[in-house]
């Protein structure tokens, strides 16, 4: 009597467990697609923080520039939002804002110089989706980056060391194969469209002579490509992206890309849990 | 030395100055058009009685090279191999004073307009005086120069960001250049270390280089250098 009762009691559990997962909300893939986390998912890693207000509606911040206060002297916050279709399936539109501060102390540090002002860096996207299948999915994506100026009365924002520009326009092409439940193919292609020069004005004393410089400055050797092949994985509650390719190389937050072409390197980890239904 | 950046979110290019163009006058200087023979260069010499004083004045104006090469400094951060660097830098000299030391401006200052095109500094720069005051010297006698008004410069060549000048500079004084209380209006003058030139339109319409080096005054005309030394008739080698 006892084995056939533990035999329900087991098989019960299974359907429930089978069940509970199925009606668990598919974690879809948010980078360089138009999908964003399901109604109260909470994806926390190294590199992001990720939360679904809405199915529709997905809020996030990078979080490694919180902590750069050991080398910045100040942390640099940042924040995006997401938001994106539901009614036409199988294709989803999306649209994506961020924002970065960049603090004068920051600028100070990056730059090497003193500096009088701060930076605001903004980013944009619109993404478009499609699930061709369960197995394939393609997206199209068009990226702007910008840096401008916000400060004093005496001076505007300034120069990043290493930036190159302050207006980025790209589009890309992001396709996954996924050959398993957990593990999947994927290939970026980026195409830069515009990059325009940075301005900088500058003035300087000292030793009897002060100068007032207005200069501007451009790549003439800009590269345009960017692939980048990768793999991702995910688990019940963990997901990994990875991908290893080369080309125009688009800096983290603020979306600014380099004139070289440099190796390109794509991680992403998290753990995500559902905090309300 | 305090520096402040600051940028501009916008993405355009910035603009370069209208620069001077001396091109011609530089040719000029290179090719004379006067045949001159005995009489007529020493006749070319007299027409600038106070042409050592001159020279001593105008080999003042080379303080200018100072702001060029901070102009160079000031834009070359930008200039790393790729990038195509362009724009204007303006540099406000103080002028020294005849004392050689600054005095807060009290010497007057000189203002110029550098451009910056293709990653080098324009060979043509624009120059403004006002009551600049300088040291110079002349024969190891010290000489009170002042510089008012226009000044315009050329380098020779235009100069990539990053290599300071050296050579030979062209000098034209659209102001007043007083030297020791003797003014000059509308002059130019051509100078290295060693040595100083300047050019005379004759009354044929004709052209002569009056030199001054080392060893003393000399013309150089179409076709030869005429050494004139103190008491000597001017002769050729």
């Amino acid at each position: 009597m006892q084995l056939p009762l533990t035999l329900a009691a087991t098989v019960a559990c299974a359907v429930i467990a089978t069940t509970a997962g199925a009606e668990r909300a598919e974690n879809r893939r948010t980078d360089f697609t138009a999908y964003t986390r399901p109604r109260g998912r909470l994806a926390v890693g190294p590199l992001k923080v990720e939360h679904g207000i809405i199915d529709e509606i997905m809020i996030g911040t990078f979080v490694p520039p919180w902590f750069a206060f050991p080398w910045l002297n100040v942390p640099v916050p940042t924040a995006y939002l997401k938001v994106r279709t539901s009614w036409w399936d199988p294709v989803t539109l999306s649209l994506r804002g961020g924002l970065a501060y960049v603090d004068s102390k920051a600028v100070a540090e990056l730059a090497d110089e003193q500096a009088s002002g701060s930076a605001l860096s903004t980013t944009a996207e619109l993404v478009a989706s499609w699930r061709i299948d369960d197995r394939y999915s393609v997206s199209v994506g068009l990226d702007y980056a910008h840096l401008h100026a916000v400060g004093d009365t005496a001076y505007e924002a300034t120069s990043v060391e290493g930036a190159s520009v302050s207006h980025t326009y790209s589009v890309r092409v992001f396709g996954e194969w996924r050959l398993t439940r957990v593990f999947a193919l994927s290939l970026l292609v980026r195409y830069l469209i515009f990059q325009s020069p940075i301005r900088v004005k500058s003035d300087s004393q000292g030793g009897g002579i002060t100068t007032v410089g207005d200069v501007s400055a451009e790549s003439t050797m800009q590269k345009r490509w960017t692939a980048v092949p990768g793999v991702s994985f995910v688990w019940p509650s963990w997901e990994l992206s990875a991908g290893v390719g080369y080309g125009v190389y688009y800096l983290p937050v603020l979306g600014l890309a380099s004139s070289k072409a440099l190796p390109d390197i794509e991680i992403a980890l998290a753990y995500f849990f559902d905090l309300y239904d | 030395m305090c520096l402040h950046l600051s940028a501009l979110g916008c993405g355009t290019v910035a603009p370069i100055p209208d620069t001077p163009n001396l091109e011609e006058l530089q040719t000029r200087y290179d090719h004379p058009t006067a045949v001159l023979h005995a009489g007529t260069a020493q006749d070319a010499l007299d027409e600038v009685p106070q042409l050592l004083d001159l020279a001593g004045g105008l080999r003042a104006t080379p303080y200018a090279i100072e702001g060029v090469n901070r102009a160079d400094d000031l834009a070359v951060d930008r200039a790393a191999q790729g990038i195509r660097v362009q724009g204007t830098v303006n540099a406000t000299l103080e002028c020294p004073g005849a004392s050689g030391s600054r005095d807060g401006g009290a010497n007057g200052s000189l203002l110029l307009t550098i451009g910056v095109a293709e990653t080098k500094v324009l060979r043509g720069i624009h120059g403004v005086a006002q009551h600049c005051v300088l040291r110079s010297e002349r024969l190891q006698v010290p000489l009170r120069v002042e510089i008012d008004g226009g000044v315009d410069f050329d380098l020779g060549r235009d100069l990539a960001l990053g290599t300071h000048w050296t050579g030979r500079l062209l000098v034209v004084v659209l102001g007043s250049i007083t030297i020791e209380g003797v003014p000059f209006r509308n002059v130019s003058g051509r100078i290295t270390d060693a040595l100083f030139e300047h050019l005379l339109e004759l009354e044929d319409g004709t052209t002569v280089v009056l030199q001054v080096t080392e060893e003393g005054p000399a013309i150089r005309d179409s076709e030869r250098i005429w050494s004139c030394s103190s008491g000597q008739p001017c002769n050729f080698h």
